[in-house]
């Protein structure tokens, strides 16, 4: 094996891997997996309609608080924090789910354009409510595409979205604006979690320069378990 | 519960490949995802669409290879925010949280990695199935979905951009200064 070869089996990740134990969680993933009809040829993965961020953390944040109670002292807590950072990136702490005038405000403060809806656990915003600036809002189905149309939907370009902004932790995100073309408004749909584990999910869309941004019309939110279910082919 | 039109033997071979590459799928997806959920994510999608298409998966050695291109395409997905968190595997997501283990610092191996995480991914890619994988080319090929000619050019090339990344003759010559500095003594 020559040394470059050599140079990158040494930074294996899986270098201290230990070979894994059958344990009952892997037979409990096969149990489930024979169990799903294999009869079902679907030529590839349906694709799910829109990206979601998910906070898996055990603890999350307040959901149950969507009208704000000022608090004795006056000054009212801050839901939120936003704080530039000198790479030009831009962290965001979402504490409580209120004020998404406000957050789009600060954020606005801060160079990003943004629309921000807070939503209900079982709520969602219906698709359609901007043109899309990428792919990744309303992804066009893969079926039957050309090797050439593949390789145009699959550039980096077309998914500038998903790399706009990206979890930190159970209640930050950071936004990197270099991924964003002037004139295009960053569209957040914040949601507590609906299944067990996920404790909020946030959309992160950018609507097309010149796109308005509606309203956000509520519609049932996909169960998260049901979307989870729907993939393994129940 | 099974379901009525499964053949018995259909799941028995399902379950023999399951249990015999089930090992080499999970190394494969801890070498290129960062967490224990994305771990056992693509466990689960990559198991399942083996399940979907086990007509298809090949017999031997090369079904493994079957399931490396299918986790790959997984992964991709994954990449794209196509995928969310499957309800399956959750108890195996609990169980794989236990000894993520710490390798220690070491400075050459950084700088290794850090030239690493600066290729392409199409160069990254390959090399990772041909150093971490040890796959031969025509083994790679199977994996993309390419001519074994093509895997071997793109092995190639890709090893010749991480050379000049990490500038490797350099290396060799300060190794070899700092020798005779030390016999000079």
């Amino acid at each position: 094996m020559n040394k470059i070869d050599r140079m990158v089996s040494a930074i294996d990740p899986a270098a201290e891997y230990a070979e894994p134990a059958i344990g009952q969680g892997v037979q409990d993933l096969l149990a489930e997996i024979v169990a799903t009809p294999p009869a079902q040829r679907r030529p590839s993965w349906p694709p799910l309609r829109r990206r979601v961020l998910a906070g898996v953390a055990v603890t999350g944040i307040a959901a149950a608080a969507l009208v704000a109670v000022p608090l004795v002292s006056g000054a009212p807590s801050a839901a939120y924090a936003v704080v530039k950072n000198s790479d030009g990136t831009v962290q965001v702490t979402v504490k409580e789910f209120r004020d998404p005038d406000g957050l789009a405000a600060k954020l606005k403060s801060a160079g990003i354009v943004a629309d921000v809806t807070f939503t209900e656990a079982d709520k969602q915003c219906a698709r359609g409510r901007f043109v899309g600036a990428d792919l990744a809002y309303d992804p066009p189905s893969t079926k039957g595409m050309t090797e050439q149309q593949r390789k145009e939907f699959d550039k980096p370009d077309n998914w500038r979205s998903r790399d706009v902004a990206a979890p930190i932790n159970k209640d930050t995100f950071v936004i990197s604006p270099r991924f964003m073309r002037p004139e295009e408004t960053l569209v957040l749909e914040f949601r507590p979690g609906n299944y067990a584990g996920m404790d909020w999910a946030l959309g992160t869309y950018l609507a097309k320069a010149g796109s308005p941004v509606a309203p956000c019309r509520l519609v049932k939110a996909n169960s998260d378990e049901e979307l989870a279910k729907k993939m393994a082919g129940n | 519960m099974q379901d009525q039109r499964v053949p018995p033997d259909t799941r028995d071979r399902f379950e023999a490949l399951y249990l015999a590459c089930y090992p080499a799928v999970h190394r494969y997806a801890v070498r290129r995802t960062d967490s224990v959920d994305d771990v056992a994510d693509v466990i689960a999608e990559t198991f399942l669409a083996a399940w979907r298409r086990l007509d298809d998966v090949p017999e031997g050695e090369a079904a493994v290879l079957w399931l490396y291109g299918a986790a790959r395409r997984v992964l991709a997905n994954h990449r794209r925010g196509e995928s969310r968190r499957t309800a399956l595997a959750s108890r195996l997501r609990g169980e794989l949280a236990v000894g993520q283990g710490q390798t220690a610092a070491d400075p050459r191996a950084d700088a290794v990695r850090t030239a690493f995480a600066a290729l392409n991914a199409a160069d990254r890619d390959v090399l990772a199935l041909a150093c971490w994988e040890e796959l031969t080319g025509p083994q790679i090929a199977k994996v993309l979905g390419c001519s074994s000619t093509a895997a071997r050019l793109r092995l190639h090339r890709a090893r010749k951009r991480l050379a000049r990344l990490l500038d490797t003759t350099t290396t060799d010559e300060v190794t070899v200064m700092t020798a005779l500095r030390g016999e000079a003594r």
